[in-house]
């Protein structure tokens, strides 16, 4: 795998009025990556990524795409990046074939088996004629694929694209986006709330709460048994955070919380330095699954 | 933008509503063709009854030509209420379908995005128009045949049949250009708002209230009237007068020019500034 | 001294009777000419000249069969006149009238007919009389339709056909409420009284006559 960043992010903010939605995030996408982004309802991830699509404009911050930045009216960045924000919603009154065809020429696309080629790939070929009003959830969903694969995108965006879907309709959707990132060598961006099939199916992953970054990192890394997430609850902020960035430890502070990534092994050695330098600490709790630190980080 | 604006007439052949504007033209054309096929006499001798008092007069009053310039004043209320139906969800209607976030993914700018839909909603307000024409003079020549045209707007006017389809053309621009007015009003509201509703509501509240007060207050306002836009809408019976008086043509014409031009600005600048959150 | 004042009061009626009778017989002079004209038909021209009504000549065809029967065809749409100078002096002739001489102007003889019948439609008629018999000038005043004035013109024409008739008469401002018309300018100008009433004028051009043989 490539460790070019395809998409950096860099302390970027929103506010709608008083609410801050996005309060400094800062993150990178390589070449390559399936990328999980996790978060609760409400967290921040649409408007992320509303903003790396220019749908939103940011208050502060930067985006990179293959290192240059979105920002002024040149839209051609587009051209490299499909996506599939919130539900998929096409013109009800067109068929499948007459959507992809209004996103192809708009797309400035010139390939003329394009579409047909990306509704193979969905399956959805012999649908095509059809109304995407009388489309399934999961035929839509396979259709909102179908549309950010037209121009051949290096990067895909896909907010939420198992929302809806019975089991089966999740596993299939889960096999189409490896066979996006596997065959076609295409990068993905996943958001979803569903942490198991963000586990199932991302490399690296950044979970994010009320708009700001907790962590970010390799998925493998941040669910093996010997680094674990280590929840201090304590008044000694200061000294703890010292105390660990001395050990070279990854940490992030939340108020009282400091949240450590630390291996199993060192856990004792760790807490009894803490000991030996009188930090008082009311509250430790040890995560091991994703599962388990998603849920600790956003309560 | 030629293909966009393509695409977009694309959209609006497609979507049923564009419809609702034609049958609307061709039903009620035809009731009121028919209505002075058969009661029209009654009605016109009691325009004139005046005039038969001191004159004998020869001739056709009722023909297609009349029926024409009658119709045309269906511009004022009617023809914009079809015209919002198409132009005013151009951008509010696909915000609350979710395809504006869809289209804006495309490598074009919003502004090019705009004036495609603009230009659309332009070409289907003119053929709209070109249809009200056809509808109107076509059947009108078929029920009433053709003839002089008599002008009962300070005093009587009569042009000959022979002098009026020059004039006709320029009062349908002129008509036209009124109707781009209210497609640009209605598409500026439509890029503020993310349901379809509201700039069709809110153009026909703002034509009819305009002309509302600055009728029954019109010697208020005498000094502002010219610079409303609704009092544009009838401006195209100035080709009917005997001596056509170019000047306040030419004024009429660079007031409408300056709110179609307006309406764009306001729209783009605050489609472009919009946070997309449908 | 009594004598003196019958002869000149007897003379006097006596000068009057000769001088009405006079004046009668020439109008029926000129009535004896208007019935000699053969039915014909010419071209026309018409233009009107009324403060209130915009239109361009009329051209078209005219067909006289007699005093009270006059047609026309024209191409388009036109104002004719309502009172008809034949159908006019001809009813004031057909019936028993009183006829004064006014004196002269311009080498025309005024007379003015005064009908008998109180019924008529016609109060008086003053008409101008040419040495040749003909009606250069009249002005009828009727009960209740105003007066109008003609003046004619001949040229060349058999029969002493006028080549040219102007008829000014009073005719009532037409005015169409400016809601109705949407013609929001003329709103917000001075309402003019609605009644006024203003001279208007048609002027009928008559031209390649063929007459009945």
């Amino acid at each position: 795998m490539l460790s070019d960043k395809l998409l950096e992010i860099r302390h970027l903010e929103k506010s709608f009025g008083s609410f801050k939605a996005v309060n400094d995030i800062s993150l990178h996408v390589n070449k390559g990556d399936i990328y999980g982004f996790l978060g609760p309802n409400g967290a921040g991830k649409s408007t992320t990524l509303r903003m790396v699509l220019g749908l939103i404009k940011p208050n502060k911050g930067e985006i990179l795409i293959s290192n240059k930045s979105i920002e002024g009216n040149d839209r051609k960045f587009l051209n490299n990046i499909g996506a599939l924000i919130e539900k998929p919603d096409f013109y009800k009154n067109l068929s499948a074939l007459d959507n992809l065809k209004i996103l192809f020429k708009m797309s400035k696309l010139k390939k003329k088996n394009r579409i047909s080629e990306v509704l193979n790939e969905v399956n959805l070929w012999d649908k095509r004629n059809q109304k995407v009003g009388g489309y399934s959830q999961g035929m839509k969903q396979r259709l909102g694929i179908a549309q950010t694969l037209l121009h051949q995108p290096s990067l895909i965006i896909l907010d939420e694209p198992s929302n809806g879907l019975d089991p089966q309709g999740q596993a299939a959707m889960r096999n189409l986006i490896l066979r996006i990132n596997i065959d076609m060598g295409i990068t993905i961006i996943i958001s979803s709330h569903i942490l198991s099939e963000i586990e199932k199916i991302a490399n690296r992953m950044v979970v994010i709460n009320k708009g700001q970054k907790i962590l970010e990192g390799n998925v493998k890394e941040l669910m093996a048994k010997e680094l674990l997430k280590v929840n201090f609850k304590t008044d000694s902020v200061e000294n703890l955070s010292n105390l660990l960035s001395n050990k070279k430890i990854d940490f992030e502070i939340r108020n009282n919380n400091i949240i450590a990534l630390i291996n199993e092994e060192n856990i004792p050695l760790v807490i009894e330095d803490i000991v030996k330098n009188n930090i008082s600490i009311q509250e430790v709790r040890q995560m091991r699954t994703l599962e388990e630190l998603f849920l600790g980080l956003t309560q | 933008m030629i293909q966009l604006t393509i695409i977009e007439l694309f959209k609006i052949i497609k979507r049923p509503r564009t419809y609702i504007g034609f049958l609307a033209i061709f039903l009620t054309v035809g009731a009121m063709q028919l209505a002075m096929y058969f009661e029209g006499e009654e009605l016109i001798a009691l325009a004139i009854q005046n005039l038969e008092n001191d004159f004998r007069l020869e001739g056709k009053i009722i023909n297609t030509n009349l029926m024409t310039y009658i119709l045309l004043n269906s511009l004022i209320i009617h023809i914009p209420i079809l015209i919002c139906l198409v132009t005013g969800d151009s951008l509010a209607g696909e915000a609350s379908s979710g395809t504006l976030r869809l289209i804006l993914q495309r490598p074009y700018s919003r502004t090019q995005i705009y004036l495609s839909k603009a230009l659309s909603g332009y070409i289907y307000t003119t053929s709209l128009i070109i249809f009200l024409a056809l509808m109107t003079y076509v059947l009108g020549y078929f029920l009433f045949g053709t003839g002089d045209l008599i002008v009962l707007r300070r005093g009587v006017t009569v042009i000959s049949s022979n002098d009026v389809v020059w004039r006709f053309l320029l009062a349908f621009c002129s008509g036209t250009l009124s109707m781009f007015v209210v497609a640009s009003l209605s598409m500026m509201i439509s890029s503020f708002v993310n349901n379809a509703i509201g700039p069709i509501v809110g153009t026909i509240a703002i034509i009819i209230g305009l002309n509302i007060i600055f009728t029954l207050g019109a010697p208020l306002f005498k000094d502002i009237i010219p610079y409303i836009f609704t009092s544009h809408f009838v401006k195209w019976q100035y080709f009917f007068d005997f001596n056509i008086e170019l000047d306040k043509i030419k004024l009429s014409v660079f007031v409408q020019l300056a709110y179609v031009f307006i309406f764009n600005i306001i729209g783009i600048i605050h489609f472009n500034r919009k946070d997309i959150l449908s | 001294m009594r004598i003196i004042l019958l002869v000149i009061l007897s003379s006097f009626y006596f000068n009057m009777y000769s001088q009405s009778e006079e004046a009668k017989n020439k109008i029926l002079l000129v009535q004896e000419n208007l019935e000699q004209v053969p039915p014909y038909s010419c071209e026309i021209k018409i233009k009107i000249d009324v403060s209130f009504i915009n239109i361009k000549e009329r051209e078209g065809k005219m067909t006289f069969l007699g005093p009270n029967d006059i047609n026309y065809k024209i191409k388009g749409f036109a104002f004719l006149p309502k009172k008809e100078m034949g159908g006019i002096s001809s009813n004031l002739f057909n019936s028993e009238f009183i006829a004064v001489s006014m004196g002269s102007e311009n080498k025309n003889e005024i007379i003015k007919v005064i009908p008998m019948d109180i019924n008529a439609d016609i109060v008086t008629g003053q008409f101008w009389i040419t040495n040749e018999n003909l009606i250069d000038k009249m002005i009828i005043i009727t009960k209740d339709k105003g007066s109008y004035t003609a003046s004619f013109t001949y040229e060349d024409i058999p029969y002493n056909i006028p080549s040219q008739i102007k008829m000014s008469f009073d005719v009532k401002n037409q005015k169409m409420p400016a809601l109705l018309t949407g013609d929001l300018e003329s709103y917000t100008e001075e309402i003019e009284d609605i009644n006024e009433v203003s001279k208007g004028e048609i002027s009928i051009k008559y031209f390649n006559h063929i007459f009945e043989k």
